[in-house]
């Protein structure tokens, strides 16, 4: 009997000693992509001013590297009171942003012109995420609103 | 038997649980080490290279007048095997066409882990120093006249101001002046001790500041106490105290233009001044009196030429003006004999050595005391500034010890130099000491001060011009050691005008 509890002790520690160190791996049940400006909210306004203005938003990967680039396309719609040329261009000429392996955010620069708001028309600019390479990467944050799949700039 | 079974099993059941090793990655990182704009490949927008100070996620780069519309080709270094994108257009041998109008984004990747870095840089522009009215003074119950003097405390950073005025006795102003000192709090100006304290007997004039090791303020003036001689005070609690008697200090004074410098060596009050007393020959030579706390002690100075003499004015050769500047390696004493030529000596421990002497500057046959200043940056390199009376014109120069000259810097600048009737064109000249920018004024022809700042590829700027205007040629540029800078002069209102000298706006790319 003795001799078997001293076997056993003996199993325990070694056991001890040989255990994984593997870290414990934390696993969100979504990765996802969203989109906020650079004060982290949803909506911003803007105010016209004298001269051209670049806002600037960012479609930030949460996610661990996944070993390859993500490429996320985003729809731009604005309102009636603004005109994409005249009151705002995009200064990236494609309607998507690459997420290289190990970078976790890029921007989407947007440049507002020094042109005034029609305070009776809708002035808004809503950039809306849509899709990514990658089907496992869920847009906006997880959940059935999707928060921060959207970020609306609204122009006064 | 029993006993190894149980072992073998326990050695299976280690086994069993061990962890599983992952295959090792590359995980080598993408690195850029270097981003700047170089002037060979930017020909005809920049003079020089611009290089990114630290290499971090976000960076400013400036250059002169900013990004903002122009294409600049940016030269870019990264690790081993990485390669990079500059807005979206790859890079190529190092170097990429970017619009500096708005912020760069950069990736590196690295061709071996596949992983990437993600930097912007944006294009500002350098900024400029600008001068903002801060304040104008006038003492209740006086008339500013036109004398002033500024220096910058060294134990505080503020700016001191030793000034003469007119008492206003019923309604009117007094014939006679007296010198007051104020200091600039930041906000508004404070008395320096009890106002109007150099005595009553004759106008101050050639007034000067000094500070000791603790920061107190000692004065310099010919007149106040006695008439034609120069007289020393030292704040001592709210008063003023004569350093020996009124008129001692030193024995002699000026004619009609008094130039007085003066310094602490050590704890010893030097004061510089021309020499009224002496013999024909030594008249008008240069003076040395130091007070060491009990007495004064006198001392010709060394050099200079023959007073006078054929074809020369009768006031030729006088040191008719001083100017100093006071660096870790002593204090340097800049001195123009009229109508003929520069000295420049080196005052430390007692001892006076000449640094540069009989200096005229390229294409003059002499020089003459006005445009005159003297100032040095944190590394103490010595800068003068003198007249080039025939072309009109201010040059820069900076002291060589090693060849004992001056050698000139940047472009001359045009102003007025009147050889006959007093000089009184000075000009004002400072350093700022934590950043190394160089200031000059000069008035128009308006009497209305002209800034000009000197740039980075060493050329003065185009000036800019003041709003008011001043009532002599007594401007100040001082800066103290956190960059400050302070710019003043009695305007022609008959006000000391203060203007602080600091950094224009920045506008960034967003």
């Amino acid at each position: 009997m003795k001799t078997i509890n001293r076997i056993t002790m003996a199993l325990a520690a070694l056991l001890s000693l040989v255990s994984c160190n593997d870290k414990l791996e934390i696993r969100f049940e979504d990765y996802f992509v969203c989109i906020k400006d650079e004060a982290d909210a949803e909506t911003s306004n803007f105010k016209a001013s004298s001269e051209e203005d670049v806002t600037t938003l960012y479609v930030s990967l949460i996610a661990p590297p996944l070993g390859e680039t993500l490429t996320v396309d985003y729809e731009i719609t604005a309102g009636n009171g603004l005109v994409e040329g005249v009151d705002y261009k995009l200064l990236s000429s494609k309607k998507s942003v690459s997420i290289a392996n190990g970078v976790t955010r890029m921007p989407i620069r947007i440049a507002f012109m020094p042109t005034p708001a029609d305070k009776s028309k809708d002035n808004t600019l809503k950039i809306e995420l849509k899709s990514c390479s990658m089907p496992s990467i869920k847009i906006g944050y997880p959940g059935p609103s999707k928060r921060f799949s959207t970020h609306v700039i609204t122009k006064y | 038997m029993k006993l190894s079974k149980l072992f073998i099993a326990a050695i299976a059941l280690v086994a069993a649980v061990a962890c599983t090793k992952e295959e090792e990655k590359d995980t080598t990182p993408a690195e850029l080490r270097s981003f700047a704009f170089l002037a060979e490949d930017n020909a005809g927008v920049l003079e020089k290279d611009y290089e990114a100070v630290s290499i971090a996620p976000e960076m400013i780069v400036r250059i002169p007048d900013g990004g903002k519309g122009r294409k600049l080709v940016a030269r870019l270094t990264m690790g081993e095997n990485d390669t990079a994108t500059a807005d979206g257009a790859e890079v190529v041998g190092g170097k990429v066409t970017v619009d500096g109008t708005y912020p760069i984004d950069i990736i590196v990747t690295n061709s071996k882990s596949g992983l990437s870095s993600a930097y912007v840089v944006k294009v500002g522009k350098i900024l400029t120093l600008v001068p903002t009215l801060a304040a104008t003074y006038e003492e209740p119950g006086a008339e500013m006249y036109k004398e002033l003097d500024a220096a910058i405390n060294p134990k505080t950073n503020q700016p001191y101001f030793f000034y003469t005025r007119k008492t206003i006795v019923d309604g009117k102003a007094a014939s006679r002046r007296i010198a007051s000192m104020v200091k600039w709090n930041g906000t508004s100006f404070d008395a320096v001790g009890n106002l109007a304290f150099t005595g009553e007997k004759a106008n101050p004039s050639g007034i000067g500041i000094t500070f000791d090791g603790n920061g107190t303020p000692t004065v310099v003036y010919q007149g106040g106490q006695a008439s034609n001689l120069v007289s020393a005070m030292s704040l001592s609690g709210a008063d003023w105290t004569l350093l020996g008697d009124a008129g001692s200090a030193p024995r002699a004074a000026t004619t009609y233009y008094p130039n007085i410098v003066s310094f602490y060596d050590g704890n010893t009050l030097n004061v510089l001044t021309q020499d009224y007393a002496g013999t024909k020959t030594t008249k008008y030579k240069g003076l040395l009196s130091t007070y060491n706390g009990a007495s004064w002690s006198f001392k010709e100075l060394e050099g200079g030429p023959e007073i006078g003499g054929e074809g020369h004015g009768t006031s030729a050769g006088l040191p008719w003006a001083f100017k100093s500047t006071t660096t870790d390696n002593g204090t340097y004493v800049a001195n123009v004999y009229n109508e003929h030529y520069a000295t420049v000596r080196k005052f430390k421990g007692g001892n006076i050595e000449i640094v540069a002497d009989k200096f005229v500057p390229a294409g003059e046959n002499m020089t003459l005391p006005g445009a005159f200043c003297c100032d040095s940056d944190k590394d103490g390199n010595v800068y003068v500034t003198l007249a080039k009376w025939n072309a009109g014109q201010m040059q820069l120069y900076k002291l060589n010890e090693e060849t004992k000259s001056l050698e000139e810097v940047a472009q001359p600048i045009k102003v007025t130099i009147s050889a006959s009737g007093g000089v009184s064109e000075e000009i004002a000249f400072g350093i700022n000491k934590a950043t190394g920018e160089m200031v000059l004024i000069a008035t128009d022809a308006n009497d209305v001060p002209q800034l000009y700042l000197m740039s980075d590829t060493g050329k003065w700027s185009e000036p800019i011009s003041f709003t008011e205007a001043v009532a002599s040629s007594n401007i100040h540029i001082n800066f103290n050691a956190n960059g400050e800078g302070f710019i003043s002069f009695i305007s022609k209102d008959l006000k000391l005008t203060l203007f602080t000298l600091g950094r224009e706006e920045d506008v960034l790319p967003e």
